[in-house]
Parts: C-alpha cells; sequence; structure tokens
C-alpha cells in the first residue's frame, strides 16, 4: 500500500549551516511514527518543512503520493508551544479548521464537539478561554483542534515537553487512546526517547546537525506498555546508545 | 483604605473649588478675570438648553469625523501591518503627514470645505486617524508568529487570517489607539469650533470670551473636560469587555 508520507532526499540549510541531509523516510497508513534526536538537531525542522510552513533545498515530500504545496489541514499540527488562541473560547478553537473548510456553524460545532469528546478531559470546558486552562489542558485543546482538521496525517512537535511529568505520562495514555479510536496516522518529534518507545510503533533516530537518519526501531511490543518492562527498558537503551555515540 | 482614598480622590476637587471659590470673592483675584466656581455652576442653571445643545454638536461632529478615522485607520493600520508592501509604500507618506498638528489642517480644511460641519469633521479625523492607524499597525506586527502558522496549518487564508487572527489578537493595542484617537478627536472638535464652525462647545467658549462672560468659557471648558472623562472611562469599560479573554 502507498504510504501516507513519503520524505525523500530532503535536503535543507540555513545559509551555510546544513540541518537537513538527505533524510529520507515513509510514513504507512495508520502508522505512529516518533522521530528522535539531540535538541536542536533539526527535527523540528523537518517537521514544520512536512507542515509546509518551511521550505527545502533539495528533496520531494509526497502526501499520498502528491508534493505538498504550502501549509494545509490535510497535515494538522500540535505546536511545541500553547498555540491555542487565547481570543477563542475551547470549543471556538477546536471549530476553526471546520471553519476554514468552507462548513456552515452549524457543522463546524458538530464536528468540533465530536473532536472535544475524544480527547480526555475537555468536557465542560467548551466555553472557557484558554486563560483558565492549565498547561496540559491547553494542549488538549491544541491535540482536539488539530483533530478537527480531520488531517491525513497529525504532526505533533514535542506536544508534552512544556507539561510536568506526571501530566506528560498520562498525556501519553491518552494520544493512545485517541490514536487507536480515531486510527489517525501520527508523526511525532520528541527529544525524549522514552516517550518515543512507549508510544510508537517505529522510532527514528537522526543525528545532530546535519540531521541524517541514523537508526530505525521496530517497537513490538504490545500496548499497554511497561515502562519497566525488561524489553522495553532494553530497546531505550539501545536508542540512547546510539544517541550517545553521535 | 477604601474610605482614606475616596477622601483623598474627592477631597483634593473640593479644595480646588474651595480655594477658587475664596480667592475670587475675595478679590485677590478679579471675578472677571476669575470667576469663582458658584457663578460658573450657576450658567449650567441659567442656559442648561444652550450648552446641551452645544454639546450635542460637538458630540455629533466627533461621532461622525472619528467613525471615519476609525474604519479608516484600522483597516490600513492592518494592511500596512499585515504586508510589508503596504508598509512600505504608505510609511514615508505617514511619516510626512503626521507631524502636522491638526489644527494647522484647518486653514485648509475652511478653503476646502468651508466654514461648518464638514471642516470639524474633517480636523477630528485628521486628529484621530494616525493613533489608530500607527497602533493598529503596531498591534498587527506585534502578533505572535505560532498564531499565524497555527492558522495557516489549519487552513486559514488571508481574509480568514485577518478576521480570526490578526485583528483579535492586535485588538488590545487597536482599542488603546482607538480610545487615544477618540481623545485627540474631542481636542480636535473643540479647537475646530473655534475657528471653522459657528456652533458647538468651542464655538461656545470663543464667543463668550469675545464678551468676556468667563463664567460661561469656565462652564463650557467643564462641559469639555467632564464629556472627555465619560467618554474615556465608557470606552475602558467596552475594552474590559472586549478583552474578557486576556
Amino acid at each position: 500500500m502507498e504510504p501516507v508520507l513519503e520524505v525523500k532526499n530532503l535536503v535543507k540549510s540555513y545559509d551555510d549551516l546544513l540541518v537537513l541531509d538527505h533524510v529520507s523516510f515513509d510514513v504507512h497508513e495508520g502508522e505512529f511514527l516518533a522521530v528522535v534526536g539531540p535538541s536542536g538537531c533539526g527535527k523540528t525542522t523537518l517537521l514544520r518543512i512536512i507542515a509546509g510552513l518551511e521550505d527545502y533545498d533539495e528533496g520531494e515530500v509526497l502526501l499520498r503520493g502528491e508534493p505538498i504545496e504550502g501549509p494545509g489541514p490535510d497535515r494538522a499540527m500540535v505546536f511545541q508551544e500553547y498555540a491555542v488562541f487565547p481570543w477563542k473560547t475551547v470549543l471556538e478553537n477546536v471549530m476553526f479548521a471546520p471553519l476554514m473548510r468552507g462548513l456552515d456553524p452549524e457543522e463546524a460545532e458538530r464536528i468540533a464537539r465530536k473532536y472535544l469528546k475524544v480527547v480526555p478531559g475537555l468536557e465542560g470546558f467548551e466555553d472557557e478561554y484558554p486563560k483558565k486552562l492549565s498547561g496540559g489542558m491547553r494542549q488538549r485543546v491544541a491535540i482536539a483542534r488539530a483533530l478537527a482538521a480531520e488531517p491525513e496525517i497529525l504532526l505533533m512537535d514535542e506536544p508534552f515537553a512544556a507539561v510536568d511529568a506526571q501530566t506528560r505520562n498520562r498525556m501519553q495514555e491518552e494520544l493512545l487512546k485517541i490514536w487507536k479510536e480515531t486510527e489517525k496516522t501520527i508523526l511525532l518529534v520528541t527529544h525524549n526517547v522514552e516517550e518515543a518507545v512507549f508510544l510508537a510503533d517505529r522510532v527514528m533516530v537522526l543525528s545532530n546537525r546535519p540531521a541524517k537518519v541514523v537508526d530505525v526501531v521496530d517497537i513490538d511490543l504490545p500496548r499497554p506498555r511497561d515502562r519497566t518492562d525488561p524489553e522495553f527498558v532494553r530497546i531505550r537503551a539501545r536508542i540512547l546508545e546510539t544517541l550517545g555515540a553521535l | 483604605m477604601e474610605r482614606r482614598s475616596l477622601a483623598l480622590k474627592v477631597g483634593t476637587p473640593v479644595a480646588v473649588l474651595i480655594a477658587w471659590e475664596v480667592i475670587s470673592r475675595t478679590g485677590i483675584i478679579s471675578p472677571v478675570l476669575l470667576p469663582p466656581p458658584s457663578k460658573v455652576f450657576a450658567v449650567f442653571v441659567e442656559m442648561p438648553g444652550q450648552i446641551a445643545v452645544n454639546a450635542a454638536t460637538s458630540l455629533y461632529r466627533v461621532a461622525v469625523g472619528y467613525s471615519i478615522a476609525a474604519v479608516s485607520g484600522v483597516t490600513l493600520g492592518v494592511l500596512m501591518g499585515a504586508y510589508k508592501d503596504v508598509e512600505t509604500a504608505l510609511d514615508l507618506l505617514v511619516e510626512i503627514i503626521r507631524p502636522i498638528p491638526p489644527i494647522a489642517w484647518i486653514p485648509m480644511a475652511i478653503v476646502w470645505f468651508g466654514i461648518g460641519d464638514a471642516s470639524a469633521f474633517f480636523i477630528i479625523f485628521i486628529g484621530a486617524f494616525f493613533p489608530i492607524l500607527l497602533s493598529t499597525r503596531a498591534g498587527v506586527k506585534h502578533v505572535d508568529r505560532i498564531y499565524i502558522e497555527a492558522a495557516l496549518n489549519l487552513g486559514a487564508d488571508d481574509k480568514a487570517l485577518i478576521r480570526h487572527v490578526l485583528l483579535p489578537a492586535a485588538l488590545p493595542e487597536i482599542l488603546t489607539g482607538l480610545r487615544t484617537g477618540l481623545g485627540v478627536g474631542w481636542m480636535c472638535v473643540v479647537a475646530a469650533e473655534m475657528i471653522a464652525a459657528k456652533s458647538g462647545l468651542g464655538y461656545m467658549i470663543i464667543e463668550a470670551q469675545r464678551v468676556l462672560a468667563t463664567d460661561q468659557v469656565i462652564a463650557g471648558m467643564l462641559t469639555i473636560g467632564v464629556l472627555g472623562l465619560l467618554m474615556d472611562r465608557g470606552f475602558r469599560a467596552l475594552e474590559k469587555r472586549l478583552l474578557a479573554w486576556m
């Protein structure tokens, strides 16, 4: 079957600084792919290029076989920072993408409410402004907002980097539930190896600038995964070792 | 503390009034040059109709001139903030015209529009337009990129970006500009009416001055002050409601 996303020989540099050096990979239908790499290695740049928010020098990015052109809701993104619109209520934030698709407000609201149910903990907060919400809750809103765009692939850029460890673990479990329920294809970038191994079907390891694919690890562990399971620990150690050797 | 601040707040103006009354009554300063406040307040009792009609005329002129300034200032401000080309094309022009005091336009206003409403509209427009334009432009330029990227990512086009992101995100600064513009417009109407009109509060006080009716002059001045204060307070209340999300 044709992959949802194909990245072929992607090259990107800022002035003289080479950031991405011939990066190639595919993401398949319904797959959860995590990309790990040292901080500042170019993972975020890779994701932003796929999202169409940044251009690239060489290579190809194909979504269902078609080259991407600029940003679009078929590659909805959950950003690192809290990018929910503070001037819109939770419901209005989640209605945004459906409205942009040209749906009338009633239909947009129906879709928004559907995804507000998919993401745990948001019911009852529909009419609140984001300032009233905790960081974790805001990021849940961001996830619901991206899902309401009904993307081909959901892009996530360190979505849990800014929340505390406890909330982070809970949100990882929630994300797995959402993934199962919506059968979305997910591409997640993180510097947290444990997070990647806990969540993903495959973990792609990038080297430090310029970023190259140095390893791709299949995670065949059944879910829910136990972070203390010997196999989990072994895979995590292997990836950390790969990263450490860079 | 509450009572103490109230006492200070009201106490100072009352003390000034008493001192003023004494200075005027005892003839330390001639009552013609400085009529006592009791005489000034008597004007409001003696000629309430005349004051009300002139105040209504001035308010009407501000309403018209200011509305034109608000619509055009916000529109151009958004375009200059959002599109580099528009800003480049208009920047020098704005920078040359902006330092000209609105009052310096009065002679040309009389030549173009004659004595009356139209000249006043024009002067008020000139005065209110620039603060609104500049705040709006600055507000739009300060919008955090993350919100723009999120909107583009979710499928927003230029029009949606302006309506759903740039305008609401810049609203705090736009409202500050609109409030400043209203204050400037209110000052301008008085100046315009002193020279380029035959009605309104500005006309009323300059006419009273010609016959040395200083009590009427000061009564007119007080009316201008109180109305200006009320407008500002009303505007602040509106701001608070519109920015409930902040």
